[in-house]
């Protein structure tokens, strides 16, 4: 057995096609990263402190995992779905009862779709915490930005396919958010439709951007976010302590490994990562432990997509994806709820009209964190109350009590979701002009402003989000999730 | 062979020009092919001919309906009201988002389930989040039966008197 591997390897159609050596030694190791189109968007080595998992939590990559499973299963099921206003719903009702492992499939690409959207959301509350945003970094968090806002688009195209109650009043309700942007919104719902309600025009559209047009754009955007991060020299790491200076500094990285127990020699040292002529760079790489790509980080890779496979399998298994009755245009399900991710907007489009709620304030949160990397403010300050802790107090304070009075114009009422969690910040950062001393206090004095506003972005949408899920029931009333919150 | 290194051979300030006019045009007419294609795009995306169900249907003779009766005509999403002046027509879709409303026999509100908007029979707001009535619909009598055209909306107090 092994006689006839070895002579496989050593063929001449094998090595037609893989053109180097076995991968045991650092050479062959090197060349079958270099050499691999798909492999080559990796360096040939690595940082160990880079792959580490707690490092990342893996969450871009997990997202991407994500995307290459949705598009797998969303191939499958392409086969027997027709985006056809009589045939989706049928369609739908074949895959739980006549297609064999049908229901899986769609069980996978649904819970894949929600996990995906969550796994966006915390690779970027994750990158921004580790500050990888900042330059030269700050037009891959556009990009990133973008990355979000097709995959939510994505979700949310395909939520109208199974035309049931579920997806048809979701849409409704999205494209008539959509209709109430100034001046160009008729026109872009009339386009988004094709026609003036949700009908076979739009099922075909919805299908067509769902399957084709995003999944092309998301593809693309997602090499282009990668190919930039390794532009930028790989994923973002703190500088490593000089040695002299290791014991004053406390740190939370990886102690330094063994070199030989990580496959450092002689030989590899030449392959070290080559750099950009002119590129914005600073890959001090003098202290920094490294290890070959194959196979320290690509068994990582392999690992992480395993366990997320075996996960949303064991998911899929055990829960059904939601189906409804057949899409009815004369009956609004009481309560029509949103999909989770989108649960924040409709619990503010009970207070704001549609132009603030749907279209305002969503535009300004993305515009908001588009714009993050452009301000420097973030970057290492001096701590704000050093000097006057008073006057800058009493002057926080008033910003926030303006900022309450900004939320209360044109609503129907106090929006304490989101005021309630300014005023939990406002309070965090003022406990950081207390005389403190210990952890905590260090830790309070000094966060940046950017943080503490992005804290107040996170708790508000968790505010909303768990209001508009849990404590929502018919007519969009207050009530009790165990009375009739949840749907 | 030598390198020729185009960005420092000589160019005449005539020819310079020239190259410069040739440019702006050659820009110009790519950008203006590319708006047409857009245009031509969005224009494609507009459909010319909707099969959409024809907005007319009868309701029923007027004398079937008592003085403040609200009659429910689900499938087409509307209500038709005999009020104190006469007769008219409500749009059933909700001003706020376009969830169907609903009204139950015998009460004064219509109410949307998905945002909680509440109206009176007449159309006006009561509650929000809506901020606009219910759409009045054209209602118009033909040979004795009373008929509604959900694609003609009318003013908001419109009523026909039989």
């Amino acid at each position: 057995m092994r006689n006839i591997a070895r002579a496989l390897v050593r063929s001449r159609v094998w090595r037609s096609i893989v053109r180097h050596g076995f991968p045991d030694s650092n050479r062959n190791r090197s060349l079958a990263v270099l050499s691999s189109f798909f492999l080559h968007f990796h360096p040939v080595k690595v940082r160990l402190r880079a792959i580490k998992f707690t490092r990342t939590f893996y969450l871009g990559g997990l997202s991407a995992a994500c995307f290459l499973i949705l598009t797998m299963t969303g191939l499958f099921l392409m086969f027997y779905y027709r985006p056809a206003v009589p045939h989706a719903y049928n369609d739908m009702k074949d895959f739980a009862f006549v297609v064999s492992s049908g229901m899986f499939l769609r069980n996978l690409h649904r819970w894949t779709a929600h996990t995906m959207v969550a796994l966006v959301f915390a690779h970027m509350a994750w990158t921004f915490l580790r500050g990888a945003y900042r330059p030269p970094r700050e037009f891959n968090w556009v990009i990133g930005v973008g990355l979000l806002v097709t995959t939510l688009l994505l979700s949310y195209t395909g939520y109208l396919l199974p035309w049931d109650q579920l997806a048809y009043w979701a849409v409704t309700v999205g494209t008539n958010m959509v209709a109430a942007i100034p001046v160009v919104g008729g026109e872009i719902k009339l386009l988004l439709l094709g026609g003036h309600s949700i009908n076979d025009n739009a099922l075909l559209r919805f299908y067509v951007l769902h399957c084709v047009a995003l999944p092309m754009a998301l593809a693309l955007g997602v090499g282009l976010h990668v190919w930039r991060v390794r532009k930028d020299g790989g994923i973002l790491l703190p500088p490593l302590p000089k040695s002299d200076v290791a014991v004053a500094t406390p740190t939370e990285d990886a102690p330094e490994p063994d070199p030989a127990a990580v496959g450092l020699d002689a030989e590899s040292v030449r392959l070290v990562v080559t750099q950009e002529e002119g590129a914005d760079v600073a890959l001090d790489l003098g202290d920094e432990p490294m290890v070959m790509t194959f196979p320290h980080l690509l068994l990582r890779e392999v690992v992480a997509f395993l366990a997320l496979a075996i996960l949303l399998s064991v998911m899929s298994l055990l829960f059904d994806a939601p189906l409804e009755g057949i899409a009815d245009p004369s009956r609004t399900p009481n309560p029509a709820k949103a999909p989770w991710y989108f649960l924040g907007v409709q619990e503010l489009l009970r207070y704001y009209t549609p132009v603030v709620a749907g279209v305002l304030l969503p535009s300004l949160c993305i515009i908001a964190l588009a714009v993050i990397p452009y301000f420097r403010v973030n970057i290492e300050r001096p701590a704000l109350w050093e000097s006057a802790p008073m006057r800058r107090l009493a002057l926080l304070w008033l910003a926030i009590v303006a900022l309450s009075g900004v939320f209360r114009i044109g609503a129907t009422g106090m929006v304490w979701s989101i005021v309630v969690p300014l005023w939990i910040v406002g309070a965090a950062m003022s406990a950081g002009a207390l005389p403190w001393r210990g952890r905590l206090g260090a830790w309070l004095r000094t966060r940046s402003l950017p943080f503490w506003i992005f804290a107040w972005f996170v708790l508000s949408a968790i505010t909303l989000t768990v209001i508009g899920a849990l404590f929502r029931g018919p007519s969009w009333r207050f009530t009790l999730p165990w009375r009739d919150g949840i749907y | 062979m030598p390198f020729v290194d185009d960005l420092r051979v000589p160019v005449e300030p005539d020819e310079l020009e020239r190259r410069r006019f040739l440019a702006l045009l050659g820009s110009g007419a790519l950008g203006l092919a590319g708006l047409g294609a857009f245009v031509a795009g969005v224009r494609y995306l507009e459909p010319d001919v909707l099969y959409e169900e024809d907005g007319r249907f009868e309701v029923g003779r007027p004398e079937t309906l008592p003085l403040g009766m609200v009659l429910v005509c689900r499938a087409r999403k509307v209500y038709v009201v005999h009020g104190p002046t006469g007769f008219y027509a409500l749009s059933a879709v909700c001003t706020h988002l376009g969830c169907v409303t609903r009204h139950e026999p015998g009460q004064e509100r219509i109410v949307c389930p998905c945002h909680g908007s509440e109206f009176d029979v007449s159309g006006r707001v009561l509650v929000g989040p809506a901020l606009r009535r219910l759409q009045r619909l054209s209602l118009t009598l033909r040979r004795g039966v009373l008929v509604v055209d959900t694609s003609q909306a009318v003013d908001d107090d419109a009523v026909l008197e039989v």
